[in-house]
Formats: C-alpha cells, structure tokens, sequence
C-alpha cells in the first residue's frame, strides 16, 4: 500500500490501514520515545499514547510535507508532554562556568544502538532532553528554550554540561575512537 | 588521516534508529482506537439528539405562538370591554343617515358619561313627548336656540392658513344638509395631504352643537352653543377639562379665527398636543386658529 493509499485509509478509520501504519512507524516510534524517556515501560506507554494521536488526528495532515516527520514531531512533543508532568526543566546554570567539552572522536568510531540508549541513560532528564532536541532533532536552541519553558542560556548550557557528561562516560570505558583533544 | 568528528556526530548517526514495541503495545493502541470510535458515534448521536430537541422546541414555540395569537384576535373581536372607537367617516358621499346615527351614538354616550343630575323635586325628567303638565309638573322655561344653522353660512366655501413647519393649511367647508355643516381641515405639503381635521357643526333640533376632533383619527367631541353675538359664537362642553370653551370668531368677511379656551392645556396627551399643534398657534391658555379667504 502506498502511503497516500495508507494515510486515506486511515482517514477512513480502516482497522487494517491503522495496524499497517502502527507496523510501519511504531519502531521508529518507540526509539524516539525511547532517547527520551528513561524507561522502557514509561516510552512505550508514550509511544502508544502518540500514535493514538497519529490516527486520531490524522485529517490535520494536508500531505504537504513529510508523513514521517509528522509522526515523529508528535512523538516527539508526546514525550516532552511526558516529561514535563515529572521533571521541571528551569535549572539556571551560568553559561560562563560552563566549557564546551574538548573531544574528538575518530572518523572509524560509531556507536552502537544499545550504546546510545545506555549513554542517554546516565544522562539526567534536563541534559538528556537538550541533547536530544539540538544534537539529533535538529532543533535550535530558540525553539527548545519555547519547548521546554526555559531560557536559551539554559538550553545552550544544558547541552553543554550534557556533551561534557558524555564525553567523561565514554572516556570512562575507553571507547575507542574517543580521546580528549 | 582521522578526521576530527564531533562526539555529536556519534549520536546523529543513530537518529532513526528503530526498537521494536512489546506485542501488547498494538492491543493497547486498539483498545484506545475502539474507545474513540465509540465514543465518536456517541457525539453524534448526542449531537443529533440536541438538534433535534432544539427543532422541537423551536416548532412548540411557533405553534404556541399562532395559537396564542389566534385566540388575542377572538378575544380582542368579542371583547365587550375593549374600548370602541368610531371613526368619523370622512367621504364626499356621505351617508346622512348614517351619519346622524352616529352623531347620535357620540352625543348619547357622553350623555352617558355624564348623566344630567336630576336636581330637586321640583325638577324632573320626563319622557320626549310627555309635557310638563301631563307630567304633573311646572311648566319648565325652555331655552330658545342661540342661533340658527344658518347663521354660519358665512363658514362655507374655502379658507387657508399657516401650519407648523411653515405648511399651509387649507380647510374648506361646505353644507352636507339642512342640519349640518362640515368643515375639513388638512395640511398640504408639496402634493400631499399630510393632515387631516373634520368639524362639524350640526343642528339637532335643540341646540347648534360643534363636534370637533382633539387627535387625528379621534373622537369627536361636542360643545354647545352657549350665545352667538357681534360675530362671536362660543360653544361650550362644561364636562371637558380642555377645552371647555370654542369660540368661533368672524372677523370682517375674509377672515375667522377658531380658539380652543380655558386652562388644562397641561392634561392633554401628547397625541393631542401634537394634533393641536399641526394647524394652531398653541399658548398656555389657549389654541387659536386664524383662516383667511
């Protein structure tokens, strides 16, 4: 089924269309939820709590730009919802006491999944959330102080203790590829 | 050579990474999705049924409004006790007849209104036809008329005047019969007539009586005439708060005057004020109306 085919069918609330799009997109789903949320049962909670809203909503997509970034900004805003209910994300940290992180990484080294999700979780929630918002999302640190209801200092600082955080992580276990600069 | 990467190149690499949901994930999801169908069709339903009370009432209202309305015209048509209002006929072809007939009905019920007291034993009211002495009475001087119909021929014919707003009034009497005479009043503005007054002096027999409106469209009221002399004739209605008095005053042959007298000017209604205003020159203590050939 093409996804026009798929989103149409959907829009009809066809149980068959909506399983299909649940097959296609909840694993994408589930690993975002899954950057953010530390537990697994609390992201697949999330998870299932936005693709409800995917479907629920779906007339508000126009098709004019794309069906997976759609689904994945409400993953996105799902797990930010989900978050704020159990974290208050106005910590204030002088910009200035804060030092970008010297690192650098070979071009050789990569991360591997598991990797990832267990550097995310020795983040606390605030670093976590920043890192994931502007490192992998894509966002600016303008559009994540207005997300999160913080200041844009906050947002740039946060970032920075979280690279800094993570770098002494895998430094930590000597991660090849990873030294100080 | 390694080329220096940041530590946040690791993680962007990972961007789509995919993790595969426990299966109840799915059962969960469903069961939310039955929930919002059901739901769904529950606020239609409810919807539906709003609307539809909503019609009802909406058809109750007019129904009950028609019939309300309906049964406001039974009443208002045999209602004895809503208030009956004659309408002076204003036609060039005149019923006399019934005319006098309705002359008659004005005269008798304010007679009706006000009945005549019967004073002392030495006073009573006796049937038409019955005279004094077969009524074992004293002979009762009776009052000669103050002046005949024909004494006001000099009204006939066609007079003109100002009125409010600078219009011109024009009234023009003319002799319906032996027995009366009738004068109409009307405002000219441009080509249209935007006011009309009917007067009417009539002969019953007894007494010249002058019936005059105080509202357009209104009654008409009847004054007496008390004495005519040196070109003043004045009527008289002592059961009026105002006027009590009309004077008709001629002066020369091209002009009169009519005036409204006696204080009260501060009980007319407003509609009264008003219709007296259109063709008459209003004071405190009087409306005065003069007419030039």
């Amino acid at each position: 089924m093409t996804e026009e085919a798929l989103i149409e069918a959907c829009k009809r609330e066809e149980r068959r269309a909506q399983k299909e799009l649940y097959n296609r997109y909840a694993p994408m789903a589930m690993g975002v939820c899954l950057r953010y949320v530390r537990h697994r049962e609390d992201a697949e909670d999330v998870m299932v709590e936005a693709l409800y809203k995917v479907l629920t909503n779906i007339q508000q997509f126009k098709g004019d730009g794309s069906f997976e970034g759609w689904i994945r900004r409400i993953v996105v805003n799902e797990s930010l919802m989900f978050l704020r209910r159990r974290h208050n994300f106005n910590m204030t940290v002088e910009l200035d006491q804060v030092r970008e992180p010297a690192t650098t990484v070979s071009a050789v080294s990569k991360l591997v999944q598991d990797d990832i999700l267990n550097l995310m979780d020795e983040l606390p929630t605030g670093y976590r959330t920043v890192f994931n918002l502007y490192v992998i999302e894509g966002y600016k640190h303008r559009e994540i102080a207005e997300m999160l209801g913080i200041s844009i200092n906050t947002s740039k600082s946060q970032l920075i203790l979280a690279k800094k955080r993570m770098q002494e992580l895998l430094e930590s276990v000597d991660y090849p590829g990873v030294r100080k600069a | 050579m390694k080329s220096k990467r940041d530590i946040s190149d690791l993680f962007r690499e990972h961007r789509n990474m995919e993790v595969n949901p426990s299966p109840k994930a799915w059962r969960r999801l469903e069961r939310k999705l039955d929930t919002h169908r059901h739901r769904g069709r529950r606020n239609v339903q409810r919807l539906m049924a709003l609307a539809a009370a909503f019609l009802l009432l909406i058809i109750f209202v007019l129904v009950f409004s028609m019939v309300l309305g309906t049964m406001e015209g039974d009443r208002m048509a045999y209602n004895e006790a809503a208030p009956v209002q004659l309408e002076d006929l204003v036609t060039t072809d005149i019923d006399l007849e019934a005319y006098r007939v309705v002359s008659f009905t004005h005269h008798l019920r304010d007679r009706m209104a006000a009945p005549i007291s019967e004073g002392g034993a030495d006073r009573k009211l006796v049937p038409t036809g019955v005279s004094a002495a077969e009524a074992g009475l004293n002979a009762i001087p009776r009052e000669q008329k103050a002046a005949q119909l024909s004494e006001f021929n000099w009204l006939l014919g066609r007079w003109q005047g100002k009125a409010a707003g600078g219009k011109k009034s024009v009234e023009n009497w003319q002799r319906l019969n032996n027995q009366n005479l009738r004068g109409e009043g009307i405002i000219v503005q441009k080509r249209d007539t935007t006011f009309r007054e009917t007067i009417l002096l009539e002969d019953n027999g007894e007494e010249l009586v002058l019936w005059v409106q105080l509202a357009e469209r209104g009654r008409s009221y009847p004054f007496a005439l008390k004495r005519y002399e040196a070109g003043k004739a004045v009527f008289v209605n002592p059961d009026m708060t105002f006027p009590q008095e009309i004077h008709l005053e001629r002066n020369g042959t091209d002009q009169y005057s009519i005036v409204y007298v006696n204080a009260g000017m501060s009980d007319l209604t407003a509609e009264q004020s008003n219709f007296l205003q259109q063709r008459n020159a209003v004071s405190l203590q009087q409306v005065r109306r003069t007419l030039r050939r």
